[in-house]
């Protein structure tokens, strides 16, 4: 019942986090492939309906296209540290994400998401990395272009 | 009592386990959260005392409903046997079907809380929900 998650880990996976958004926004490929362990996998199938997509090269070009041309916000709030160890934690960061085209792409000129990554985060070369993402919503509203 | 980082992390880590709980309605583990005297107090309902009562109102409140709640990093004040928070939040609900008219809305505010230390876990004695805004969304009126 009591979560004595050290506030080191918590300090070092929000940081983390925070530099993942960032990256993220800001479209910093490299900065932010470097925060995805190597063998890493990524599960949006809520989202986007495929397969989850395995390897750090694979998931860092979907992402880059899927997002080309895209404003994007990702706004993480207080994680849960289910558990966790000096290699490994299981994690679940809450998400609010809004997306804009403009141009529309596809149709669609606008996304709102509320959800949660449910994230395992393995130290690799001394660097706390995900080692695979599942996201999961709450709600997803989509504004279609005119 | 000093509010050091531990303690920092202990308490964020309550409260998402709070949000977590409550969106997911896993009722058993939501009530291990809060002392068995909590007050509790929402807008517009006003009181609720005792932890038992508090939760059989959110939990038929809440049937049928999607809720997000999401809480950003906490203001911390150190207590004689306690800590006072106040962490800022946001949620989205939607209601199907709708309630009162409303399909979904937004609030952002604040919850005011006090925190208690037993049986080995920190845990939510008092809590006070203010909203600073609410966006409504209603049902389309044919």
């Amino acid at each position: 019942m009591s979560d004595p998650v050290a506030s080191e880990l918590f300090v070092a996976l929000c940081q983390a986090k925070a530099r993942y958004c960032h990256a993220l926004d800001g479209k910093q490929w490299d900065d932010w492939a470097s925060l995805l362990a190597r063998e890493c996998e990524f599960d949006w199938s809520e989202d986007t309906g495929g397969p989850p997509l395995r390897g750090r090269e694979a998931v860092v070009a979907f992402v880059r296209d899927a997002l080309e041309g895209a404003t994007t916000a990702h706004q993480v709030h207080l994680p849960l540290v289910l558990s966790a160890d000096d290699t490994a934690a299981e994690v679940i960061f809450p998400l609010q994400d809004r997306l804009v085209w403009n141009p529309p792409r596809d149709g669609i000129a606008a996304f709102t998401g509320y959800g949660e990554y449910r994230e395992r985060w393995i130290r690799e070369q001394g660097a706390w990395r995900i080692a695979r993402l599942v996201l999961h919503r709450f709600h997803r509203l989509v504004e279609r272009a005119p | 009592m000093e509010i050091t980082a531990n303690l920092y992390a202990a308490i964020c880590q309550v409260k998402a386990r709070y949000c977590h709980h409550l969106d997911h309605q896993q009722w058993e583990a939501f009530a291990a959260l809060f002392t068995p005297d909590l007050v509790m107090e929402l807008p517009g309902v006003g009181v609720l005392e005792g932890r038992d009562r508090a939760l059989a109102f959110i939990r038929q409140a809440l049937a049928g409903a999607r809720t997000c709640h999401q809480v950003h990093p906490p203001r911390l004040v150190a207590l004689d046997g306690g800590v006072e928070a106040i962490f800022p939040m946001q949620d989205a609900n939607a209601f199907a079907p709708p309630r009162h008219g409303v399909r979904f809305q937004r609030g952002f505010g604040h919850y005011r809380e006090r925190y208690r230390y037993i049986d080995q876990g920190w845990r939510i004695a008092r809590q006070r929900l203010d909203y600073w805004r609410l966006d409504l969304e209603r049902e389309e009126t044919p």
